[in-house]
């Protein structure tokens, strides 16, 4: 690579982009500016060094009507810098995916963890498909880290208690460095890693195969989400594939409003799920006791990981064929 | 030297470390910040020397994470921070506003034993076996997961904060209360008043970094539960206590430098500094402004969108009035009579370094762009322009410009303008490059980094070489002139100051009567020269 | 401070008294933001976590409110000790000052003393048996009630020094402001207490 190549790699995401549009008018405003304070500085700095005769006669101390212009020059590119970058981040959002192929990622001292969809887990190499949006969704086991992309000009903190986002699609297929952003301890330099780009088709057939691998390693996973449900005993109250008993239904929960007792509601996603079983006295859903036990610290991530895609995955039956007990 | 200066006045060691002189304290610190910022330096030059190739052992990853943790925590706690306020605050601040010493001497001198104390056990945190927690102490990293002198070090910064606390308090009692008849606020010299803006941010912001660092040790010591999510904490509470503090903690450390170049400038410029009031302002501008910008630092981190959005706004805010001051600082460049003395030309050069590392904040404090370049190298030049191409160039000019009347002695002037050209360049090549790595996308903090970023290491280096260099030589000749240099005039460099009007070095007691002020010096200009 | 770095002409004992005061007032002020960043902590923990607060019950509200009583006591006697000196009623403003060192040692030890108590009934952080969140209350509640003890500790010592002082020499106007300052500082670690007392000891 050229010293001179100070981008990495090409536009891989519209977020890319809007990023590019952003440094354009930063660099156009910097570059102005400082050719301004130079260019003068240089010239008054020849013209009145101390053996030129050039002319001083009364130099002005002060002029109100110059610092009003000193006040407004930034006034006026610092405002409109913040809202070009508020408008990137504001459309970035606005963007975000209500389908898209949702990637669980789980970052521990000095390694990140992926969950695909149908539960194939890879470490330290994240296969994805172009042109789908992707959402990332990323916890700690430990320490913060953060999970950064300087390709898609990504990068958000991965935290030990709470689920935070990320979210793309991208472009070009090929390979780009995943690194860790954020300092965590011995190994953070090693904890990085490469997202490989495929089409669509090349990446189910990846999927599938590793599937397939797994199963004939492992015939009887005991890991999986349902089993887990199970052995949690959350069919006791939830029922069977979560559709409800003495505690709410869990099937096709995802996305949708749910009110409490506190009189708060919002909408279901990842978070939610993971708040409710690790913190269930903070948000009872309206109508229903508060019973249900805390399970923090008795359930590991990667299990709330797997639970969640499965109650995530529950989409409910029809009562027709599956009459309830 | 006649026998009642500072210097000489009285000689036994009890009269050094019991002294109730702010011009003696002033050099007790001196001393001090000069080891710090040795070790500092050393630590740096470690890293600079494993980073020259991509793969290199020569400092195992602990020891390299607990080489930029050193460096850190040494500069910006126990040289960055106290530097400029309490030698050069403390020596000049009686001086410039015709005092006989600050409001409170003892109080000054235990200042200096609490920074010494807690100099000591930070110190000794790193020759125990060192810390690797970053001079962030992000938790639960530093909290629940880090074996090393963490509980050590934090205490010592804990302890030093108490000093910076003394020291803000003493200087705005004295500010407000021993100014000579006749210095009104608005004849206030340019770097009292970016002292008193520090001395305001020092007061207001570190009580919150002190209790902060406590209730880290407490969560070591007893698992507290406020920072650790294990114990029912929340992260980053932590990162908003420790940059409620810390992001104005950077203009502590460049707000007196701001005040440096305003003094020099007008000196070496012959003139009245252009728009003296707004630069006054501008320095309180900045101390209200920065406390309202804590959060740039956390726009990855998962803080709310909304607060993301007022903090990235009030950032570009508090660029306006250090853009004020910039500009004011070019037009008294207008009808100057400028001479490139070894002191502006580091302050010339803090000007110019000052404006790159201020337009690369720019780029931080969008939303957009810095998602790309949050902790990354980026980040580590940008700061480095302001704190090193700022601050400490600064430091440098102010040495050299108040040499004289710390000393009594005038160093050889060819030699210091050479030292200060080659620090300006070895600066630049050290850090420019980090700019570019840091676009690349290459994090910070890592002992092991991808083969594509090896030249730009090799250019950084180097640049560190030359720059110590230029750290080098003002020591060897400064040195050399104690005994050496030629004796300075009460005033060598024809500057208007109050200080100047006193002998080089001033005697114990400063003024013998309370000297009458009747105008802002403009060093008789007016007329066509 | 004894050596004033000030010509003696341009400021009158009265003056330094002022300065004094401005110097302690800033002191206040830093010292309520360092309070006032545990209470932020204790007011961000209580809404993430409102169920840790029951342990609230497990903690000596008697003790504390008598404790309260002791310390407003002190902070009387100091009230008065001042409005003696102003006075210049020197043995009363003395006899005041040996109260409030008195209340104030008696509150540090009714202190030491429902440590003990809340130790025998598992209310301590270092307890094994907790649950995370019970210790998270027990380490807050010993944090924040240890940090004003030991600026009540501090306040003791100086209050004890004032009283050496005031026997050694005669009263003066200039020792003024170093009784008005320690009873400003008083005052303040009183009113901390106030606000630890809602905060740990009441809850429903």
């Amino acid at each position: 690579m050229n010293v001179l190549d100070i981008f990495p790699g090409k536009i891989n995401n519209a977020f890319a982009k809007a990023v590019a549009i952003n440094y354009v008018a930063i660099t156009a405003v910097s570059l102005l500016l400082l050719f301004i304070v130079i260019v003068t500085g240089v010239f008054f700095g020849i013209r009145y060094r101390s053996l030129s005769s050039a002319h001083r006669y009364k130099p002005p101390s002060m002029k109100v009507w110059i610092e009003v212009v000193f006040i407004a020059i930034p006034l006026f590119f610092g405002v409109i810098l913040f809202s070009f970058g508020a408008k990137a981040v504001v459309d970035h959002g606005r963007e975000y995916p209500k389908n898209g192929l949702t990637i669980f990622v789980i970052g521990k001292q000095w390694i990140w963890k992926f969950v695909h969809e149908n539960g194939v887990k890879e470490a330290g190499e994240l296969h994805l498909p172009s042109h789908t949006p992707i959402r990332l969704v990323m916890v700690s086991e430990d320490v913060i880290h953060s999970f950064g992309l300087p390709d898609f000009r990504l990068k958000q903190d991965v935290l030990p208690d709470r689920y935070t986002e990320l979210w793309f699609e991208p472009i070009s297929e090929g390979t780009f460095p995943l690194y860790c952003n954020q300092y965590c301890g011995s190994f953070h330099a090693r904890m990085g890693g490469q997202i490989k780009i495929t089409s669509k088709e090349e990446y189910e057939l990846w999927l599938a195969k590793e599937a397939f691998r797994n199963h004939l390693q492992q015939p009887e996973d005991t890991n999986n989400g349902e089993k887990i449900y199970e052995r949690y005993g959350c069919a006791s109250c939830h029922g069977a594939n979560g559709r409800g008993g003495i505690a709410p239904r869990l099937d096709n929960l995802l996305g949708k409003h749910v009110h409490f007792s506190n009189s708060d509601s919002l909408i279901a996603n990842e978070t939610y799920y993971r708040d409710s079983i690790l913190f269930p006295a903070r948000k009872v859903v309206f109508g229903f006791p508060d019973t249900m036990p805390s399970f923090q610290g008795r359930i590991s991530e990667e299990e709330l990981v797997a639970l969640i895609q499965y109650l995530t995955s529950l989409r409910g039956v029809s009562d027709v064929q599956k009459p309830l007990p | 030297m006649s026998k009642n200066r500072y210097l000489n006045s009285q000689q036994n060691i009890r009269s050094w470390f019991l002294t109730l002189d702010h011009k003696r304290v002033a050099l007790l610190y001196a001393a001090t910040l000069s080891i710090f910022f040795l070790v500092g330096a050393i630590a740096a030059a470690l890293m600079r020397w494993q980073l020259l190739r991509p793969n290199s052992n020569f400092l195992s990853a602990d020891r390299y994470n607990q080489m930029f943790s050193a460096h850190g925590i040494i500069m910006v706690f126990f040289f960055l921070i106290p530097a400029l306020p309490t030698v050069f605050g403390n020596f000049l601040l009686p001086l410039m506003i015709g005092a006989q010493d600050l409001a409170f001497p003892k109080l000054n001198l235990a200042s200096w034993y609490i920074f010494l104390l807690g100099g000591i056990l930070t110190l000794s945190a790193l020759t125990l076996g060192g810390v690797d927690s970053g001079w962030t102490f992000y938790t639960p990293l530093s909290s629940s997961y880090l074996n090393t002198h963490v509980t050590l070090a934090a205490t010592g910064v804990f302890v030093a904060g108490f000093s910076s606390v003394l020291t803000g308090l003493n200087f705005i009692v004295t500010t407000h209360r021993f100014r000579a008849p006749g210095m009104t606020w608005k004849r206030l010299p340019l770097f009292v008043w970016s002292l008193y803006a520090t001395s305001l941010i020092f007061v207001i912001a570190t009580p919150v970094l002190t209790i902060t660092l406590l209730l880290l040790v407490a969560e070591r010591v007893m698992h507290i539960g406020v920072f650790d999510p294990t114990f029912g904490g929340d992260p980053l509470l932590f990162q908003h206590f420790f940059w409620f503090y810390s992001h104005p903690a950077v203009y502590i450390m460049v707000l007196p430098p701001m005040g440096v170049v305003s003094e020099v400038m007008a000196c070496f410029c012959r003139r009245k500094v252009f728009g003296h009031t707004f630069i006054a302002a501008s320095s309180l501008a900045i101390a209200g402004f920065g406390f309202l910008v804590w959060g740039h630092h956390m726009f990855v981190s998962g803080q709310s969108f909304t607060a993301s959005l007022i903090f990235s706004l009030a950032s570009y805010l508090v660029a306006v009035p250090s853009g004020v001051k910039v500009f004011n600082w070019v037009g008294t460049l207008y009808k100057a009579k400028i001479e490139y003395s070894a002191s502006m030309i580091y302050i010339l050069g803090f000007i110019g370094l000052f404006v790159v590392g201020g337009l690369t904040g720019l780029y931080l404090a969008n939303l957009a762009t810095d998602i790309h370049l949050h902790d990354t190298y980026f980040i580590v030049a940008h700061f480095h322009f302001i704190m090193v191409g700022g601050s400490v160039l600064a430091l440098y000019g102010a040495i050299h410009f108040w040499w004289p009347k710390f000393t009594g002695r005038v160093y050889p002037e060819t030699l210091a303008r050479v030292s200060a050209l080659t620090m300006i360049s070895g600066f630049f090549l050290t850090f420019f490059p980090m700019f570019i790595m840091g676009l690349r996308g290459l994090p910070r903090r890592y002992f092991n980094y991808p083969e594509q970023f090896h030249t730009l290491n090799v250019l950084s280096s180097a640049g560190a070489g030359v720059l110590g260099i230029g750290y080098l030589l003002p020591l060897m000749y400064l040195l050399w002139s104690l005994k050496y240099g030629e004796v300075a005039s009460s005033n060598p460099w024809n500057a208007q100051g109050l200080e100047w009007q006193l002998p080089s070095p001033p005697s114990q007691r400063n003024f013998e009567r309370p000297p009458h002020i009747e105008e802002v010096p403009d060093h008789g200009f007016g007329t066509d020269l | 401070m004894d050596s004033e770095p000030t010509f003696e002409k341009s400021v009158a004992p009265d003056e330094r008294n002022v300065t004094n005061r401005v110097g302690m007032w800033i002191f206040v002020g830093q010292e309520i933001l360092f309070f006032g960043t545990v209470f932020f902590s204790l007011l961000f923990i209580s809404y993430a976590h409102p169920e840790m607060f029951a342990n609230a019950r497990r903690l000596s509200q008697k003790i504390a409110v008598a404790n309260t009583a002791v310390l407003l006591t002190s902070s009387f006697s100091m009230a008065l000790a001042v409005s003696y000196a102003a006075q210049l009623k020197a043995n009363k403003l003395k006899t005041c000052l040996v109260w409030t060192m008195l209340f104030g040692t008696l509150f540090l030890v009714i202190k030491a003393y429902e440590y003990s108590v809340d130790i025998k009934h598992g209310a301590w952080p270092f307890e094994a048996s907790l649950s995370s969140g019970e210790r998270q209350f027990f380490a807050l509640y010993l944090f924040a009630t240890g940090l004003h003890a030991i600026h009540l500790f501090v306040g003791v010592v100086v209050v004890a020094f004032l009283l050496f002082n005031f026997s050694k020499k005669s009263f003066s106007t200039s020792k003024y402001s170093l009784l008005t300052n320690t009873a400003l500082y008083w005052h303040f670690v009183d009113i901390v207490w106030l606000f630890l007392l809602p905060s740990f000891y009441f809850h429903k």
